[in-house]
């Protein structure tokens, strides 16, 4: 039998997720809708005429696409590293004993805290001097996103990927090796697929990072408009006089649809793997 | 450790050396331009004693601590522990969806939240005046602190959410069930039966969303601190003074303060969660 208090939980659960989507509902709408609604002072909650217009306006913009490409590129790069490293790192951190270990573990946490803003002036200089090295990690390139990305993920990466690492049974390692299985092939044939909500979990996080990143990109890019990102792309739909909220909006649509099909593609992992590393 | 290498290589130089770096900095007078740029001088701990007696870096620090307490501490735990305790019992249509919906607001670039949340908020035209019949409400400009809060909020609920779902989760059903039976109330249910159960993952869920909202940059790219600072928590700060104003030395002593006070709200949680447990 059902009780009434919880069909008002129900409706109240309904009303606070009809809250959370508003935004994201008005966002779609107003790319969708013609210039003279956007621009009316009683925006009204739908549209009768629908058109692709400012979504062909924001494709126009030069370097849209390119700027599209280049966050993929950066995003992609940095998901498939920092899951590598975190992954052999949190292994390290929780099969081996070693001295430091501790040490390391507290650093990590630390690493975490530490306010962002303020170290894009060092690390300016730090990718100058990368630069004259090594050209491509340097400033107005791709590759210094993807190294100040990887180094600023990799601490949260660790400690989430610790838990399931840990959750694996010694026992089985211990098994694997008396069936004569190498620490390699243990590694990657028995660990890697079991901790895989974990890194399906982490890859989710260090791709939004990525993905979002604005500071950054507006820092160490500064004289190459070809190797922009698309947060920074975006901001030229922003004008002195009038606001060009269709693009904006069209724009944002269109940054938004990699990470929610990267979403629907791992979302059930997701909840179980974020669920897992706070516990472990 | 090879095993480690990696990841401690990239660490190190990419966020521990700069790290070291800011701390050297902001015990100078180094600035972006004119002559302290050039050759910057040692100045010991000026900086850190000019930022405590400078009103508005306590301005900072008060609407820092207000951002964290309203927004992460209050907000974000109690909507994402409402959330998931009202879901568990949900259809598990209903609790796909309304999940995905929370969580989407999560994950979303947050320059595109930005964006959004200005246009919903914006004086003409925006929706929320639209809707409430307030119209020229500056939002940002006359709640600026309350608007932050309520996005961040929105924002940020995704992940107290799941991570109560799953806390919830391993509480006894059997306990639930005699508390049903001799007919306790739901809040009498949640505070002595839940609350015993999910201490530690309260505790955890507040750490992190506290040192993640004291950290975050985005009430920037809201309000960039306006109107008048009012609004200008730490992060905010740290830029403005660093960039626009181009006190990079004093910039970094008040990074400094920042990681401090994150450490000393740290070390207080984890008393917390050794002391009874």
């Amino acid at each position: 039998m059902k009780r009434p208090h919880r069909t008002v939980a129900e409706i109240v659960t309904v009303l606070i997720a009809a809250v959370v989507a508003f935004p994201l509902y008005w966002m779609v709408l107003t790319a969708l809708k013609p210039e003279g609604e956007v621009l009316s002072t009683s925006p009204r909650p739908w549209t009768l005429a629908p058109t692709l217009d400012s979504f062909r306006r924001v494709l126009d913009v030069q370097n849209f696409g390119r700027y599209f490409l280049n966050s993929v590129v950066v995003a992609l790069i940095v998901v498939f590293f920092a899951l590598l490293c975190a992954f052999l790192a949190a292994i390290a951190l929780t099969r081996f004993r070693f001295r430091g270990r501790t040490v390391l573990l507290v650093m990590l946490l630390v690493a975490q805290m530490a306010p962002v803003e303020a170290l894009t002036i060092p690390l300016f200089f730090v990718m100058r001097s990368v630069g004259d090295v090594a050209p491509v990690f340097g400033l107005n390139h791709l590759g210094s996103l993807v190294l100040v990305h990887l180094a600023f993920g990799l601490p949260f990466a660790i400690w989430m990927l610790r838990g399931f690492v840990a959750a694996v049974p010694v026992e089985l390692e211990e098994a694997a090796t008396l069936d004569g299985a190498s620490r390699f092939r243990f590694t990657w044939q028995v660990l890697f697929p079991l901790v895989a909500p974990g890194l399906v979990a982490t890859s989710v996080l260090s791709f939004i990072h990525a993905w979002n990143d604005f500071l950054f990109a507006k820092t160490f890019i500064i004289s190459a408009s070809e190797q922009q990102t698309l947060p920074l792309g975006i901001l030229a739909f922003f004008k002195p006089d009038q606001n060009d909220w269709g693009a904006i909006m069209a724009g944002s649509t269109l940054m938004t649809i990699p990470v929610l099909i990267f979403f629907v593609f791992v979302q059930r992992r997701l909840v179980s793997g974020l669920a897992g590393a706070v516990k472990g | 450790m090879g095993f480690v290498a990696p990841a401690l290589l990239l660490i190190a130089v990419f966020l521990i050396f700069p790290a070291l770096w800011t701390i050297y900095i902001g015990l100078t007078n180094y600035e972006l331009t004119g002559p302290n740029a050039v050759a910057p001088q040692l100045v010991g701990i000026d900086n850190f004693v000019n930022a405590l007696n400078d009103a508005l870096f306590q301005n900072s620090l008060w609407l820092t601590a207000l951002f964290v307490l309203g927004s992460a501490v209050i907000g974000q735990n109690i909507l994402g522990f409402v959330l998931a305790w009202t879901l568990r019992k949900a259809k598990p249509g209903l609790r796909r969806t309304v999940e995905s919906l929370v969580l989407l607001a999560w994950i979303l670039p947050s320059t595109v939240v930005a964006y959004l949340w200005f246009a919903v908020l914006d004086r003409d035209g925006g929706t929320l005046n639209s809707l409430l019949g307030s119209e020229g409400t500056a939002w940002l400009v006359e709640y600026p602190m309350l608007s932050l809060i309520v996005f961040n909020t929105w924002r940020g609920t995704a992940f107290s959410m799941l991570l109560y779902s799953s806390a919830l989760a391993a509480v006894p059903p059997s306990q639930l069930e005699t508390a049903r039976v001799v007919g306790a109330s739901g809040w009498q249910t949640v505070r002595d039966i839940v609350f015993p159960h999910i201490r530690g993952h309260v505790l955890t869920n507040t750490l992190l969303i506290s040192l993640w909202t004291a950290n975050d940059f985005s009430p920037f790219l809201l309000t960039a601190g306006g109107p008048n600072h009012a609004s200008e928590t730490l992060p905010v700060f740290i830029y403005r003074q660093a960039l626009e104003g181009g006190q990079l030395g004093y910039a970094s002593a008040i990074s400094l303060l920042l990681l401090l006070a994150n450490l000393v709200v740290a070390a207080v949680y984890l008393w917390l969660l050794r002391r009874k447990s």
